[in-house]
This record gives C-alpha cells, sequence and structure tokens, in this order.
C-alpha cells in the first residue's frame, strides 16, 4: 500500500482519537500526558502532510509542524512538572497564596 | 513624536515580566514592588497600544493586524493585567503573590496580545497556547496531594489537546481548501481559509472546538472545574480572563472566515450556544464556591459569545469581542475579592459589616455577570440579544434573556450572603492596603462605565443597538 494523502491523514485522524480518547478516560497522569503526546504527535504529522502534498513548496507547513512540536513540549514539561513537584513545608501553609 | 511600532505594547510586557522574574531571584521578599512596577508596565503598554494606533506587521511569515476590535481587546489585555498587579502589590500574608507570580501574568499577558491582532492560523495557536500556559502553573495549589496534582496535570492535558485539536483542524482545512498563495495572506491566512467539503468541515468543526475548549465552553468546563475550586482565587480570575478574551477574539475571527462556506453555520453556533447555556446554567445552580461559578460561567458566558457570532459580519464580531471583554473584567474583580474574604458561600457571609467596599465591589462584579443594568454584561447582552431578535432569532434572543436571568440564583446566593447581617464563623481577614481596595473599586468603576458608555462605543467601536 503507497502512501496516499488519504492514507497519511486517515492515519493522522485515527491517532488523534487514540490520543482524545486517552485524555478523555485516564485519570493518572502517566497516562494523560502520554494521551498529549499522540496528539501532538497526530497534529504534527498531518501538518507535515499537508506540507507534502499541498504545500507547494512553500514550507508553510513544515514550519508550523516545528512550532506545534515545540509547543508540546513546553505542555508535556509543565504537566510532567506539576505532576512530580514536592511542596516545602513552608508553602504548605499558605493556602490562598499565589505562585 | 516618531510612530510607535505596533508591537511594543508586547516588547515592554515581555520584559517587565523577565524583570518580575529577576525580582524573585533577586530579591524574593521585595514581591509588592515587583507588582507595582508590573502594574506600571502594564499600564505604559496599554498607553503605547493606544498611541501606536491600527496598522499591519508582516513578521517572518507571522500576519498581525489591528482593527478597532483588536484595539479593544489589546487595552483591555493590558488593563486587566495592570489592575491584577496592582491587586497583588498590596496583597499580603496568606494571599500574597509572589514575583514569579506577577512575572508569569506579564508573560502571559504578551502573547495574549498577539493572539488578539494574529491573522494567521500558526500566530494564533501559538499566542493562544503561550498565553493560557504559564497562567495554568499559578493554578497549582499550595498543598497540592497527590490527587489535586492529577487533576490539575488533566486540566493542562485537555489544554493542550485542544490546542492541538485547532493545529490538526487547521491542517484538514488546508487540505480542504486551496491556498490563496497570494502575500501578505499567505497560505496559513485565517481570512483566506476555507471549509470545502467533509475533510474542511471536520477541520472546521476541530478548528472550533479547539477555541470553544480554551474559552471554557460546555463541557470543557467540566474540566475546569476541579482543578478551579483547588486552586488560589486569584489565579483563577487571571486564568478565566486574559486567555478567554484572546480565545473570544480568535474565534470571533475563525467564524468569521469559516461560517459563510458552511450552510447553515449560523444556525449551528445557535444550537451550540444553546446547549452550552443549558448545561452551564444546570451546573452553576448548585455551586457554592465562587471559583466553581468561574469555571461555570465559561459554559455560560460561551454561549452567548456564541449567539454574536451566530450574527456573522462585523457588527457580530465587534459585538462578540465586546462581550468577552464585558466578561472578563467582572470576573476577575470577583476572583480577586473571593481572594481577599474566601471564596465559600459561608465564609462570604456579612462581608458588608466588616468591608463595605469589597462588598459592593462584589455586588457590582455578580450584577455584571448576571446582565443587570447598568453594567458592562448588561450592555454586551443587549448588543448581541437585540441583534439576534431583529435578525428574526427571536428563541435565541428569549433563551439569552431566559438563562441570564436564571443565573441569578447561584450569583444572588453569594449576594444576599454578603448583604445578610449573620456573622458566621469565618477566617480572619486580612488587612486591606489601599491598592488592592483601589484595584477592586477602578475594576468595579471601568464595569458600571462601561455599562454606560453605548454612545462613545457606537462612535468608537460602530457598536449599534438595532
Amino acid at each position: 500500500m503507497s502512501l496516499t494523502p488519504a492514507v497519511a491523514l486517515t492515519i493522522c485522524a485515527v491517532l488523534f482519537a487514540v490520543g482524545l480518547f486517552g485524555a478523555l478516560w485516564r485519570r493518572d497522569a502517566a497516562g494523560l500526558i502520554a494521551s498529549l503526546a499522540v496528539t501532538a504527535s497526530a497534529a504534527t504529522m498531518g501538518l507535515m502532510s499537508v506540507s507534502k502534498w499541498w504545500g507547494g513548496g512553500q514550507g508553510a507547513g513544515e514550519v508550523a509542524a516545528l512550532f506545534v512540536a515545540a509547543m508540546a513540549a513546553c505542555q508535556i514539561a509543565l504537566a510532567c512538572a506539576l505532576a512530580r513537584r514536592q511542596p516545602s513545608a513552608e508553602e504548605a501553609g499558605d493556602e490562598g497564596k499565589v505562585g | 513624536m516618531p510612530a510607535i511600532p505596533l508591537l511594543a505594547p508586547e516588547t515592554v510586557l515581555l520584559a517587565a515580566g523577565l524583570a518580575a522574574l529577576l525580582f524573585e531571584l533577586w530579591m524574593p521578599d521585595r514581591h509588592r514592588e515587583a507588582a507595582l512596577v508590573g502594574a506600571c508596565s502594564a499600564l505604559a503598554a496599554g498607553l503605547l497600544g493606544v498611541l501606536a494606533g491600527r496598522g499591519t506587521v508582516s513578521l517572518g511569515g507571522s500576519v498581525l493586524a489591528v482593527d478597532m476590535a483588536a484595539q479593544l481587546a489589546r487595552a483591555s489585555v493590558c488593563a486587566i493585567t495592570a489592575l491584577f498587579c496592582l491587586w497583588a502589590s498590596g496583597a499580603s500574608g496568606r494571599t500574597a503573590v509572589s514575583g514569579r507570580a506577577v512575572g508569569l501574568t506579564l508573560a502571559s499577558a504578551a502573547p495574549a496580545l498577539l493572539a488578539v491582532a494574529a491573522r494567521d492560523w500558526l500566530t494564533l495557536v501559538v499566542a493562544l497556547e503561550a498565553s493560557s500556559l504559564p497562567l495554568l502553573l499559578l493554578l497549582e495549589p499550595p498543598a497540592a496531594d497527590h490527587a489535586s496534582r492529577t487533576r490539575l496535570v488533566r486540566l493542562v492535558a485537555l489544554s493542550g489537546v485542544a490546542t492541538m485539536s485547532i493545529a490538526f483542524g487547521v491542517a484538514l482545512l488546508l487540505a480542504s481548501g486551496p491556498a490563496s498563495g497570494v502575500l501578505p495572506a499567505g497560505p496559513l491566512s485565517i481570512a483566506g481559509s476555507s471549509a470545502g467539503g467533509p475533510v474542511g468541515w471536520l477541520g472546521a468543526a476541530m478548528v472550533l472546538a479547539g477555541l470553544l475548549a480554551k474559552l471554557g465552553t460546555a463541557p470543557f468546563d467540566a474540566a475546569a472545574r476541579p482543578a478551579f475550586v483547588e486552586a488560589p482565587s486569584s489565579a483563577v480570575g487571571l486564568v478565566s480572563s486574559l486567555p478567554r478574551i484572546a480565545a473570544a477574539v480568535g474565534l470571533a475571527r475563525a467564524a468569521e472566515a469559516l461560517a459563510p462556506g458552511i450552510e447553515g453555520s449560523g444556525a449551528i453556533l445557535y444550537a451550540i450556544g444553546a446547549a452550552s447555556l443549558a448545561w452551564g446554567l444546570a451546573a452553576a445552580l448548585t455551586e457554592r464556591d465562587l471559583r466553581g461559578l468561574a469555571a461555570r460561567s465559561g459554559a455560560l458566558n460561551a454561549g452567548i459569545l456564541l449567539f454574536a457570532l451566530g450574527l456573522a459580519g462585523p457588527s457580530g464580531l465587534r459585538a462578540a469581542v465586546f462581550f468577552a471583554v464585558a466578561c472578563a473584567a467582572p470576573l476577575l474583580g470577583l476572583m480577586l475579592v473571593a481572594s481577599q474574604e474566601g471564596p465559600v458561600l459561608d465564609v462570604v457571609r456579612g462581608l458588608w459589616h466588616r468591608r463595605p467596599v469589597a462588598a459592593v465591589a462584589l455586588a457590582v462584579f455578580a450584577l455584571s455577570l448576571v446582565g443587570i443594568p447598568p453594567t458592562a454584561g448588561f450592555l454586551g447582552r443587549l448588543y448581541i440579544l437585540a441583534g439576534a431578535w431583529k435578525a428574526g432569532a427571536t428563541w435565541v434572543a428569549v433563551a439569552g434573556i431566559a438563562a441570564s436571568l436564571a443565573s441569578a440564583v447561584p450569583f444572588g446566593r453569594f449576594l444576599r450572603a454578603s448583604f445578610s447581617s449573620e456573622d458566621a464563623a469565618r477566617r480572619a481577614p486580612e488587612v486591606s492596603t489601599p491598592a488592592s481596595v483601589a484595584a477592586l473599586a477602578v475594576l468595579a468603576a471601568v464595569t458600571v462605565l462601561l455599562g454606560l458608555a453605548a454612545g462613545p462605543l457606537q462612535a468608537v467601536l460602530g457598536l449599534r443597538l438595532p
């Protein structure tokens, strides 16, 4: 089976659906972060596919995919940091303190 | 006088945010000074934005255009940021705001300004995410256990999935329609997008769903609520205001571009709006925590916003932007009062007797969120619902009015409690400082003045009562 635009976008759509299901269904931090990574992969692949078959050589899709991948990395890093952080004893006493 | 660059406000905010973070590193005890510097910087950024006027900038493939609606939204973002920083400079004790929080707020406001002016998908998506991500960090409860951390991680993950939904939706839109290929409206231009065929419709639906999730529409508010009720109230206020203004403008631009190509788009937007109103109202009726009410108000306000987008055309876009601003200011104000006094119903009881300014401010904010005149919330609803009535969508106007009146139940509960004479057991309130009182007073005054500004809004924005 050769990779046609329809096949590529279908794979991306299935990947996105899997990631979305995981994000809605999972209740543990690891599962949620993994689901986020899967949806990010789908979005990145979708933009790359569009650039390959519809981009006309302008490279806009590749640039967008780079930015989306960077964003996903920031989101995953933030989620991992929140999942692992242990509050200090001083922070534990400040109920309404922000930051 | 030399021309002020269009991106001067963003530059000022980013520089101020960096300065606040450095304050935190070198002088962690000087968080009030950091907040004051932040307030002055945000005010300066707002003034620069007004003086820079309207225009278009093309920067490395990114297209930014500031029109009248974008100018209003940008000024509002700067004003809200400045007032939050002013309040933070007076906050102390258990409600203290660190220099890190001020820095993150300023760092979030800068991309919000970009998102509001964005005319290409990539800038919109990246700026929207950059404006919400730093603020999600502030939602971290100080004494969090594993379960509450997981709830916050869930909110971050779902916010990220919403962004990816927008990105993937844009890919499908590009696959379905021809690229315009004409600069400055390049292949990622929002205005040049069209939803052709089933692939395009799916793409448009994914973009719409992602933007609605950023706005806190139903059912996405259900994911936000568990994290909100455990977070500091002032952080909830920020998350409920700044990124939502940016998301509302982004949604308006996307709808303006995509709706004409989809048959029955007006009816679809009305239906989603009505569903969001019904869901948000049903969930809000039993709320006894102001933070939970902030989460549900996302669904309620998004419903009215969708009615504005269903009107279509430039007037619908302007009404939607004004309504987003009219919701953001009182919501932030309400959360700042909750931060000082306590977010739970029992703690707010008797507020009028111990702090009358905060009680009056709470009343003004609550009345605006319900849509009672003469507040900004009332005028915002009037533009939209009167427009729907005139356009023949009578049921939309009736639904909007009914939902607004019904939303008086949960907000009225807090109003009644704050003016009641019962002196329930509560925490000892923090001492009010002039800065925090001034911030609340200005927010309340702006909420009322915007509600009385029909004439100036007509002259400046072209908003007319039909």
